[in-house]
């Protein structure tokens, strides 16, 4: 579904990212983990559109879509939680949530055609309504400014949003950053959720043992290349994720 | 000061603090969407107020005002995606001093194009002199089109914000440019759309005070610098509180004036600098929202 060659980029002089592949089957959950400054973040930021490539591929359903700008990628199925929440804090939580499914209001886009993208109202509507499924909190505070919600609601509201666009890829950079960790458990059940619907999950996490948890298969990053990669179970049981990681050899500070 | 009088002196001020309500309005839509200040404001009131005089030789009126909105609007649409747009990462500063640069050019070739000669719409219904007394004093029907036409641009705004797509994808953009893009909304296109709203809506002000206050080609400025007062008291970014700050300042202009007219254009400077010093985000700013933005 999703296929990474040799994918460079970076900010300015500064080159992040130095030649990454990887690939995403249609149903897995796949993890992205690594320390703080990997380039985790500029990875997903790169596939999403936000930042340009500098050389390398990004094929998502066997289309290049690395020189594609950010709408557009997410109008093909594939959208981005982005790290730090990015809520519309002074739009309500509905409005949040409508602006979700933007690309996919009838608006003008020649790009897309064909009668399977005429989604009308009706559809949206029964998006909202699974959404607030998943958060019940979010139908409950569907009128509250979306910045005074708390953190892990917020998070929430970032994952909600995201589903209204109905992707087939859901990236996830860092989606248990600065929440209570009650709430972090919460949000990993609705990834399995997720991915007992059949959703495929790209997921970043500097929490390698709540990715690798849920995830098929994992990739380690260190300074913008990937060092290692297998199944979930094979890096859980990886002396060098141990360490690095999932601090198995040195007391464990935040758990 | 008798009863009159005091009537003469709050119609004049609720008319120009309209007229700098809408000035004002024009700048928040453009800041709300892009952080800028745009200083060409005022020129977009002088520009649609002259085509419409031009239009109206060979129009009827109501088709000569639609007309100049139009061009206005597409003339702003142009100026932000051939000056505006291509400026490789810009900053805020880069790019208001990019729209003074614009209003410079549009005020000469205003020059050119129309002169220096003083014109005017007609008025839209009656003459000059045709006037609706209200409590002894005489106030003239255009006034009631001033602020007419300025309530039904404040509502029909806040219902594009409130209640349409693009208008909540205005404030997506507004809010957070790169979730707005995640999202699908394609932000260069809304900013395009921020400068053609704010010239369409700058041009129609202009049309209907240019019986009133008539139109010259170097009226602009000192109308961008009352609605940048405006806005600035009425808090960036804040539509109802550029309403009632341009009523504010319009009074207090007229009343000032009524004791000494020296001072009338110093109200305004002196009301900014207080603002500045002691309520920058702005008198009627609500306050759980701007904490919001700042977070």
């Amino acid at each position: 579904m999703l296929k990474i060659l040799n994918l460079e980029a970076g900010y300015g002089e500064l080159r992040v990212l130095k030649g990454i592949s990887l690939h995403v089957a249609p149903g897995e959950v796949v993890t992205v983990i690594g320390a703080n400054g990997a380039g985790k973040t500029t990875l997903l930021k790169t596939m999403a559109g936000i930042l340009k490539a500098r050389c390398g591929e990004v094929e998502f359903d066997k289309r290049r879509i690395h020189n594609e700008p950010a709408e557009r990628i997410v109008a093909r199925g594939c959208c981005l939680v982005p790290e730090g929440r990015h809520i519309f804090s002074t739009l309500t939580v509905k409005e949040n949530l409508l602006l979700g499914s933007y690309c996919r209001a009838r608006t003008f886009r020649p790009w897309r055609k064909g009668p399977d993208h005429a989604d009308n109202e009706q559809s949206i509507e029964s998006t909202l309504e699974q959404v607030y499924e998943l958060f019940g909190i979010l139908k409950e505070r569907s009128g509250q400014l979306a910045g005074t919600l708390s953190g892990g609601q917020q998070q929430m509201l970032a994952i909600g949003r995201a589903l209204m666009s109905r992707p087939r890829l859901l990236m996830m950079d860092e989606p248990s950053l600065g929440v209570a960790p009650l709430v972090v458990k919460e949000i990993y059940k609705t990834i399995v959720n997720l991915k007992r619907r059949g959703l495929t999950i790209l997921l970043v996490e500097q929490n390698a043992r709540a990715a690798l948890a849920v995830a098929d298969r994992g990739y380690v990053l260190e300074t913008g290349q990937i060092v290692l990669q297998g199944t979930a179970r094979q890096l859980c049981d990886s002396p060098e994720v141990q360490r690095a990681y999932l601090g198995k050899e040195y007391r464990s500070i935040d758990e | 000061m008798n009863l009159p009088q005091i009537v003469e002196y709050a119609r004049s001020g609720i008319t120009v603090g309209s007229i700098y309500a809408i000035v004002a309005i024009g700048f928040n839509i453009i800041y709300a969407c892009t952080g800028i200040i745009n200083f060409a404001q005022g020129e977009f009131l002088i520009v649609g107020a002259m085509t419409a005089i031009s239009l109206s030789h060979v129009l009827p009126l109501p088709a000569a005002i639609a007309g100049a909105v139009l061009v206005t609007a597409l003339l702003g649409g142009l100026l932000e995606i051939v000056f505006i747009r291509p400026v490789k990462n810009a900053s805020v500063l880069r790019l208001i001093v990019v729209t003074i640069g614009l209003s410079i050019v549009i005020r000469e070739a205003m020059l050119h194009l129309w002169g220096e000669t003083v014109r005017s719409l007609p008025y839209f219904t009656g003459t000059a002199v045709s006037t609706v007394t209200i409590l002894g004093a005489g106030v003239s029907l255009q006034v009631f089109w001033v602020l007419g036409v300025s309530a039904v641009i404040v509502a029909a705004l806040t219902l594009f914000f409130r209640f349409t797509l693009t208008g909540r994808a205005m404030r997506a953009c507004a809010d957070d440019r790169m979730a707005a893009r995640l999202c699908g909304i394609n932000d260069r296109w809304m900013v395009t759309l921020s400068f053609m709203l704010s010239a369409g809506i700058g041009a129609l002000a202009g049309c209907v005070i240019s019986p009133v206050t008539q139109t010259q080609y170097d009226m602009g400025a000192p109308l961008a610098i009352k609605g940048f007062t405006v806005a600035i008291i009425g808090g960036l970014g804040n539509s109802m509180g550029a309403v009632a700050a341009g009523l504010f300042l319009g009074l207090l202009e007229a009343f000032v004036t009524s004791q000494s007219s020296a001072y009338k254009e110093a109200v305004s400077i002196v009301v900014l600098l207080l603002i500045l010093v002691f309520r920058p985000s702005g008198l009627f700013t609500r306050s759980d929202v701007s904490a919001l933005r700042t977070a």
